[in-house]
C-alpha cells in the first residue's frame, strides 16, 4: 500500500483501527510496521486524540455547586412567578369574552322554538352590567381550572388550562 | 448512556424524587450531571464563560421542567435536548455569530491560529484554552459530534438519536471532523519534519 493512501485512511479511521494497525493487528499493520512515517502520523492521530479525552474532561464549571443551586432556584422561582403573572393578565380578557358568549349563548338558546332548555328557564336581557369589570375569577391552587362568575348568579364560566412545562 | 446500568438506576431513582419535590435529590442529580452539561455547553458554544451561562441557564430549566419530563426516555437524553436547546437560545439572544477562526488566534496562538508546535503542545497534554483553540477549528456540529463519538465512545447509532439525525450523517460529520483536525496536525508535523531535515 501507498504513503498516500495509507494517509488517507488515517485522517479518518477510528482511534480503534488506528491502534489495531499499531500493534500489528488487523488490516494496516503491514505497512504501519513497515513505514515509520505513516505509524508516526498513526500514533500523532492517537496522541491528539488522548489529549482531547484529557483536556475535556478537566473541564469543569467554575461555580461551586451550592451557589449554582441557590442562584438556580431563585430565578426559577422568579420566572414562575412572572408566568404565572402572565396566565392572569391573559386570562381577563377571555373572561370578558367567555362571559359576553354565555350571555349571548344563553339569549340565543331562550328564543330557540324548541324551547329548551324548559319553560322554567327564562332568557335574559343583555345589560350594560355585564361587563368585564364585574366578573370575578378565582383559581384554587393546586388546580387547573379558574372560574369566572358574571353578574348573573346563573352562568358561571368555568376555564380548564393545561400546566405549563416551564419553558 | 456512557454509565453504568446501577448508576442509570440510581438515577431514575433521583429523579422521580426530585419530580415529587425532594431537594436533597435534586442537588445530588445536579451533583452528578453538572459537569456532563457543561462540557457539552464548552463544545457547543466553543467558549468557558458562555458555557458557565449555558450550564446555570440548564439548571433553571430543570428546575422548571422536570415535573413534566416523561419517564419513558432516558434523563440523559432529555437533558442533552435540555442542553442543547439551552445553548442554541443563549448564542441567538447573544446575537453574535463566534468567529471561531477568530476565537482560535485569540486562544492559540501562532500565525494561523494554532499554537506552534504540535508535538510539544501534545506532550503537554492538550487542556484548557488550547483544547478549545483545536475545536474551535470544527463547526458546532463537527464539534459535538466527534466529541460524543471519538472522545465518550458513544455508539453511532445513540448520538443520532440525541441529535435527531440519521446514522450515516453523523459519520459523515465525524469524517470531515477528523479530517479537519489530523489534517491539520499532519500538515504542521509534516512541515516541522521538512525544517529538521533540511538544517
Amino acid at each position: 500500500m501507498e504513503c498516500e493512501r495509507m494517509l488517507e485512511i488515517i485522517v479518518e479511521a477510528d482511534p480503534e483501527t488506528l491502534e489495531d494497525g499499531l500493534s500489528g493487528n488487523g488490516e494496516h499493520a503491514g505497512h504501519l510496521k513497515s513505514c515509520p512515517g505513516c505509524a508516526d502520523a498513526a500514533r500523532a492521530v492517537l496522541a491528539l486524540n488522548a489529549s482531547l479525552v484529557e483536556g475535556l474532561a478537566a473541564e469543569k464549571p467554575s461555580t461551586p455547586l451550592d451557589r449554582a443551586l441557590r442562584a438556580a432556584a431563585a430565578e426559577a422561582e422568579r420566572r414562575g412567578t412572572a408566568d404565572r403573572r402572565r396566565l392572569w393578565r391573559g386570562l381577563v380578557p377571555l373572561a370578558a369574552a367567555a362571559s359576553v358568549a354565555g350571555l349571548l349563548a344563553i339569549r340565543s338558546v331562550g328564543i330557540s322554538p324548541d324551547g329548551l332548555p324548559g319553560e322554567a328557564y327564562q332568557p335574559i336581557e343583555m345589560t350594560a352590567r355585564a361587563t368585564a369589570t364585574e366578573v370575578g375569577i378565582s383559581a384554587p391552587e393546586g388546580t387547573n381550572v379558574a372560574m369566572f362568575r358574571t353578574p348573573n348568579p346563573d352562568i358561571v364560566v368555568y376555564w380548564f388550562y393545561e400546566r405549563g412545562e416551564g419553558r | 448512556m456512557g454509565e453504568p446500568q446501577g448508576g442509570t438506576t440510581q438515577t431514575t431513582e433521583l429523579v422521580d424524587r426530585a419530580r415529587r419535590g425532594d431537594e436533597t435529590a435534586f442537588r445530588r442529580l445536579v451533583e452528578r450531571h453538572r459537569d456532563r452539561i457543561y462540557r457539552q455547553a464548552l463544545v457547543q458554544t466553543g467558549d468557558a464563560d458562555d458555557a458557565e451561562d449555558v450550564t446555570q441557564e440548564v439548571l433553571v430549566r430543570l428546575h422548571l421542567g422536570l415535573a413534566g419530563f416523561r419517564s419513558e426516555s432516558k434523563f440523559e437524553t432529555w437533558l442533552f435536548t435540555l442542553t442543547r436547546n439551552a445553548a442554541a437560545d443563549f448564542r441567538s439572544k447573544q446575537n453574535r455569530p463566534r468567529n471561531l477562526a477568530a476565537r482560535m488566534r485569540e486562544l492559540g496562538g501562532g500565525e494561523d491560529g494554532v499554537a506552534s508546535d504540535p508535538t510539544g503542545r501534545l506532550e503537554a497534554s492538550l487542556i484548557g484554552d488550547q483544547v478549545r483553540a483545536f475545536l474551535a477549528q470544527l463547526s458546532e456540529r463537527q464539534r459535538t459530534v466527534l466529541d460524543l463519538v471519538d472522545l465518550q465512545d458513544y455508539p453511532t447509532s445513540e448520538v443520532a438519536q440525541m441529535l435527531g439525525m440519521r446514522p450515516v450523517t453523523v459519520r459523515t460529520h465525524l469524517m470531515r471532523a477528523r479530517r479537519v483536525l489530523r489534517e491539520e496536525l499532519l500538515g504542521r508535523e509534516q512541515t516541522k519534519g521538512e525544517r529538521q531535515g533540511g538544517m
